[in-house]
């Protein structure tokens, strides 16, 4: 097999990022569509005219997380839209619109949060898993940005957020080391403003393209970038994609259960396969439905036995939907060309080699051979 | 062409006891029992002190003096539950600062001790012995779900010990007799708290996603040959490796649970219809079976109650207060009762003056203990009149401690070789538990 510098590729990820708007005319979510708002994004992730930027559509919907479980179909797509908006644009603004949305609004609620008795919520996760990473601010940030966020309603009919002044705290914070009113923009700038958060959103953003966290150096290096970028998304993507921990860093990046459901089906041959979301449930994850206010979790959860087992379980529900492209040989190279692997580990070919003599019927022999291969290392790891 | 047994949409959501009252499908071979071989020099036995079918209500279970019998079920209340809508001071300052929260709508707390009442969902637990241990929490509080959460998995109050495995996979450790499972924990898959240097512990997300393993045939026995190679060790492989290859290990090992699942499990038990339910009559089933399962773990979600506290939590507590006593009456027909504790965890407790409609993070809560316990108020409560500097409850007892208590207290094992050094361990020891 002939490869191709990894330079090239990503070049020419770079260069292309997809088409941003296609399919998006297919949607009119109703309160009651989440099943389609759901379905309608799992196709949009597997379809190859989208690129990169359907790449961090998908990571900010993991950062700036809201569950459409709490929030509905309605919420829920007006946010997508802005996150589809502002993928690759500029965190400062994506930050101050996520702090206007009226589906973040009501997951942390911010959404009738009055300046009097105001929610922690938003306030904290904002703090914490958004912008700035524990450590980098107080227990009284928490409570005077909780303030400055308040005096917001979301209807959720409508997905229309109204901002009411007389529920709005406006007398001065104290706020991260200044005095002052603070508006939520107010508050958006504060944060985007510290050094901690360019770090934090870098940092996070590697562990998610990479799989692993940058060290100090190539940290410092990132969010120097990024903060030179005034936090434009796009040089920060190509600063951790085209460092050298991108490459050195090969396959110890779990692969989201999305992200190896498509693999595993465009393996098995089967590209234009529709997921109900029931299914996408048992794979342990949902678009739209992350776990917890700190998105999916990066990390061995991926590897570990509950997705195996799923995995594995799926592979063989579709072959026996027959599923499988019978015209693929089976031995074990062509079975790992399907999978794209081109390293295979010595144990990892001493395992298949090994059910390729158990299995003596031919037919059956396929069969086993994508069972095991994509249940190995090499595959759950991207 | 093999064709693996399948499933559909509706068996499964059937199986999951949530199909709207459905009663349970059978005839797709999931749960078949399997022989395991013969495992019974390690299994947990009945004493044969509640083999009936009904818990004597008002009557305290005596723990079984064989202290190696002994299991442990935790439910983790995660997002940090509202302990002062848990059990509740009888308290001026609380009405104070729960003008909307205090009262449920429709119902009123009830009695328990001194001065305290308990939610009314928990009286089903309240009437088959209760132990509250109060106040748990740490010295150092964080507001964050996260930080707290990796405390108490992995029983480090302070977050400065640096431990790099769970609270319960380290009792697991210490309990390890080479069970094909010591530690199991049911509906999520993987959690820290398991995390174990020896023993083998593992997660279990929804069962039936391992119908594979128990399949009869050549082709099947293939496959777990296969995976069995796949998920050996292999030399210097890198950490992510050793980690997938471990995953892979440990899906063999879930063949095993399910293969020692009884078919009777399947019929009504009398557990609610829910998914903790759900969870827990599995729990009862695979304490009751022949893998050697000494901790089980089941998280509860929901807890992080910012808003529509009243209904929210109400409705938890209800659901808590009905699994974990149909869970007891299940271990007692099973012979069970006398030999294993219930407890609850969560990494927080919330605000005690309210935030208008909910509550927010708050500091220390109370555990709550049943099973074969001495029944009532343990340790001090927090005081009302002295919160924080943060408006919250300042601990009474460390979660080390709490945790000391169910080591030495109810396994026997020493704190200082499942705690960190230096760590708090003066827990109730033996005193908590009716012996």
């Amino acid at each position: 097999m002939a490869h191709r510098p990894l330079a090239d590729v990503v070049d020419e990820t770079l260069a292309d990022i997809g088409d941003r708007a296609v399919g998006l005319d297919l949607v009119e979510p109703s309160e009651d569509a989440e099943d389609e708002v759901i379905a309608w994004w799992f196709d949009r992730i597997n379809d190859p005219r989208t690129g990169l930027h359907e790449r961090m559509v998908w990571y900010w919907h993991g950062h700036f997380t809201t569950a459409i479980d709490n929030v509905g179909a309605v919420l829920m797509w007006e946010q997508h839209r802005l996150v589809r908006k502002h993928a690759l644009g500029n965190f400062r603004t994506l930050t101050k619109a996520m702090l206007e949305d009226g589906a973040m609004l009501v997951y942390l609620d911010g959404d009738g949060s009055q300046g009097e008795q105001p929610n922690e919520n938003l306030a904290r996760e904002l703090m914490e898993l958004f912008t700035l990473g524990v450590g980098n601010y107080t227990e009284d940030d928490v409570k005077a940005a909780a303030r400055a966020l308040s005096g917001y309603w979301v209807d959720w009919d409508t997905a229309e957020v109204t901002f009411e002044p007389a529920e709005h705290y406006d007398r001065p914070i104290q706020f991260l080391g200044s005095r002052s009113r603070f508006s939520a923009a107010d508050i958006a700038d504060a944060l985007c403003d510290q050094t901690a958060c360019a770090r934090h959103v870098a940092r996070r953003l590697h562990r998610h393209l990479v799989g692993v966290d940058p060290d100090d150096n190539h940290l410092d290096r990132l969010a120097a970038v990024f903060r030179g970028a005034d936090l434009e998304i796009l040089p920060l993507v190509e600063a951790i994609v085209r460092g050298d921990s991108f490459w050195a860093n090969h396959r110890s990046r779990p692969r989201q259960p999305v992200e190896w459901l498509i693999a595993a089906t465009a393996a098995l041959g089967a590209d234009n396969i529709k997921f109900d979301p029931w299914e996408l449930e048992v794979s342990g994850q949902v678009p739209f439905n992350p776990p917890n206010v700190a998105g999916w979790p990066e990390g061995d959860r991926w590897v570990g036995g509950s997705q195996v087992l799923g995995r594995i379980s799926h592979v063989l529900q579709l072959s026996r939907e027959e599923i499988i492209d019978t015209n693929i040989e089976p031995t074990v190279d062509a079975v790992l060309e399907r999978c794209s692997i081109w390293d295979i580990s010595d144990a990892t070919r001493a395992a298949l080699d090994g059910a390729a003599r158990d299995q003596p019927e031919y037919a059956q022999r396929l069969e086993l051979l994508f069972a095991l291969t994509l249940a190995s290392p090499e595959f759950a790891l991207a | 062409m093999t064709t693996p047994h399948t499933l559909n949409r509706r068996q499964v959501l059937t199986m999951m006891g949530l199909g709207g009252g459905v009663a349970a499908a059978t005839g797709y071979g999931l749960l078949s029992p399997r022989n395991n071989g013969d495992l019974s020099s390690f299994l947990p036995r009945p004493t044969g002190m509640f083999a009936s079918a009904t818990v004597p209500v008002a009557e305290p279970i005596v723990a079984t003096n064989n202290i190696g019998n002994r299991l442990l079920v935790v439910v983790e209340l995660r997002g940090g539950n509202d302990g002062l809508a848990t059990v509740i001071p009888e308290s001026g300052r609380l009405r104070d600062m729960r003008p909307n929260l205090l009262g449920f709508s429709a119902t009123e707390p009830v009695p328990f001790a001194d001065g305290t009442r308990l939610h009314p969902g928990l009286a089903p637990i309240r009437d088959r012995g209760l132990a509250i241990v109060q106040g748990v929490g740490t010295s150092n509080p964080d507001g964050s779900h996260f930080e707290m959460e990796t405390r108490w998995w992995e029983g480090d109050g302070s977050g400065q010990a640096g431990l790099r495995t769970g609270f319960l996979g380290r009792l697991c450790d210490e309990l390890d007799i080479g069970a094909p499972i010591t530690g199991l924990s049911l509906g999520a898959g993987d959690t820290p708290f398991l995390i174990a240097e020896k023993a083998t512990t593992v997660g279990l997300p929804d069962p039936w996603a391992g119908w594979f393993l128990n399949e009869v045939g050549p082709w099947y026995e293939n496959l777990r040959r296969g995976l069995e190679r796949l998920g050996a060790d292999a030399l210097g492989e890198s950490a992510r490796f050793m980690a997938a290859r471990s995953g892979i290990d440990n899906t063999l090992a879930f063949g095993q649970v399910l293969g020692s699942l009884d078919d009777d499990d399947e019929g009504d038990r009398g557990f609610p219809e829910t998914e903790l339910g759900y969870q827990l009559g599995l729990a009862a089933g695979l304490l009751d079976s022949n893998l050697g399962v000494r901790v089980l773990h089941v998280p509860f979600d929901g807890f992080d109650t910012h808003d529509d506290q009243a209904d929210d939590h109400n409705e938890m507590m209800n659901d808590l207060g009905a699994c974990l006593a149909a869970l007891q009456d299940d271990l007692a027909s099973r012979g069970l009762a006398d030999q294993t504790l219930i407890m609850t965890t969560s990494e927080f407790g919330r605000r005690p003056e309210e935030n208008g409609s909910g509550t927010d993070h708050g500091t220390a809560g109370p555990g709550l203990l049943c099973g074969p316990v001495v029944a009532g108020l343990h340790g001090d409560a927090p005081d009302l009149n002295a919160l924080d500097d943060d408006g919250n409850l300042v601990a009474t007892m460390m979660v080390e401690e709490y945790y000391a208590t169910i080591a030495e207290g109810w396994f026997g094992i020493p704190a200082a070789s499942v705690l960190a050094d230096g760590a708090p361990t003066n827990g109730f020891g033996a005193d908590l538990f009716s012996t």
